[in-house]
């Protein structure tokens, strides 16, 4: 009956293996690859000798520190038992400055709830974003100041690789020339007291699926921002240094809940250094 | 002969991994070229997508490079990078799906004219019903698959590849081919 018929061959399995692999030879990504090695410093090699620690030493020591630990916290937790109680005073905003991203600035943090903070001194950027209690699940808003040390975008049509330039209004042209990116006409105005322009852009709406601009910096393989959300976005520069903040959510009503929110972060921001 | 030179590539790629461990960009290069080819074509085949196959092959690579000072045994770099590009594959797909679905049965026109008449040839139509199915597989029985079926690999060859025992490759395998059946027969 039906199964004892050949429901794939190896024939039309190669077959169609092969037209999924197909693709541009591989002697621009080898280019690509070794050029973004070539500036990427190797791990450490001092932390080599720990991995030949025994694993048993290994777990001892883990064990000790988790144990430390939890004295530390049954402390503290007693300490807090025997003070009074906090009064019921609404929570204040709270004001910060970054550390480890340049240009540095100072802002008001959004309320906190179901939010989380994206401020790894590593990552070229600073904001937060939905909170989704991790699992691979992904965020559907946030804000986003982010620093470019350059800037490549994703040939559209094509697949390739394409420096652009970084000025805000260059950069903007290269993504919609270059990039198939779509944006709203940009809005010169001012920010934080410096020349900005202003754009949105409605999800989905680039001529290519592929819609990010990596931005250089000091993530282990690349840092970029994806643009296919939607999205308002603010271009400037402070330092010498092109700077987007970018308030975004997968869809343009989700963006309109947010950007109440977003935006009081963001006309909070002032940076340290004056224009 | 076949061992003889087996064993020269094995020897060379310790000696190239070892230089390369120790910051040598010739030697990462050359250890390199002979593999992206096989990155290349089994991101795209995984992924679907030029440009985020492109990504995701170059981010394997480069984390190949940035932690080989990590890697103990130079025989398992193969699976080292696989299982690199496997995460990257992962985040890809999870990434795509944050961002946009993507109907799958209709992503080969993307970049083309939308309207177009169906391929009369039943051959093809089987293979586009082939890819699909492929499409819904998990990365893991993506990648086994790609590299017997698409890269010819024996299966000796195979289980190095993703550092198993070749028991374990060999029921891998089948399981992905069944896994493969199942979505055919639903794309059917």
């Amino acid at each position: 009956m039906t199964a004892d018929q050949p429901v794939l061959s190896d024939a039309l399995l190669n077959r169609a293996l092969r037209e999924l692999a197909a693709g541009p030879e591989a002697d621009v990504f080898i280019t690509d690859v070794l050029r973004t090695a070539a500036t990427t410093p190797q791990e450490g090699r001092l932390a080599w000798p720990m991995l030949a620690l025994r694993r048993s030493a290994v777990l001892v020591v883990v064990t000790a520190l988790l144990l430390a630990a939890l004295a530390a916290s049954a402390f503290v937790f007693g300490q807090m038992q025997t003070r009074p109680g906090p009064t019921t005073a609404p929570p204040q905003p709270r004001r910060g400055v970054t550390s480890g991203f340049a240009p540095e600035f100072s802002y008001v943090a959004p309320p906190s709830e179901g939010l989380r903070e994206l401020n790894d001194p590593k990552m070229p950027w600073f904001g937060f974003e939905e909170a989704t209690g991790g699992g691979g699940v992904q965020p559907r808003y946030g804000v986003v100041v982010a620093a470019l040390s350059e800037a490549v975008a994703h040939e559209c049509p094509g697949n390739g690789r394409v420096a652009i330039r970084t000025a805000p209004a260059d950069l903007l042209a290269d993504m919609q020339r270059l990039g198939g990116m779509t944006f709203s006409d940009p809005v010169a105005s001012t920010y934080d007291g410096r020349p900005a322009l202003f754009t949105n852009r409605v999800e989905g709406s680039h001529s290519c699926p592929t819609a990010d601009l990596h931005i250089g910096g000091a993530c282990a393989t690349g840092c970029s921002l994806v643009l296919d959300y939607a999205g308002s976005s603010i271009l400037l520069e402070v330092d010498g240094k092109t700077v987007i903040i970018d308030m975004w959510a997968e869809t343009s009503e989700e963006l309109a809940s947010w950007l109440p929110i977003a935006s009081d972060f963001v006309y909070s921001i002032h940076f340290t250094s004056r224009p | 002969m076949e061992v003889t030179g087996v064993a020269a590539i094995a020897d060379r790629d310790a000696a190239l991994i070892a230089r390369a461990r120790q910051g040598d960009h010739d030697a990462f290069a050359a250890l390199i070229a002979p593999r992206a080819d096989r990155v290349l074509r089994t991101a795209r085949a995984i992924l679907g997508d030029e440009a985020a196959a492109h990504d995701a092959a170059q981010n394997a690579v480069v984390s190949a490079w940035i932690h080989l000072p990590r890697l103990r045994d130079s025989d398992k770099f193969d699976g080292w990078i696989n299982t690199m590009l496997r995460n990257e594959c992962n985040a890809a797909l999870r990434h795509r799906r944050r961002v946009r679905e993507i109907d799958l049965s209709t992503a080969e026109m993307a970049g083309g004219d939308r309207v177009t008449t169906p391929d009369p040839s039943v051959k093809s139509l089987e293979t586009t019903a082939v890819k699909n199915a492929f499409q819904r597989l998990s990365v893991n029985d993506r990648m086994i698959l790609l590299l017997h079926h698409l890269h010819g690999l024996p299966l000796e060859e195979v289980a190095r590849q993703i550092g198993v025992p070749i028991g374990t490759a060999k029921s891998r395998l089948w399981s992905a081919r069944r896994a493969l059946e199942r979505a055919l027969e639903a794309e059917r």
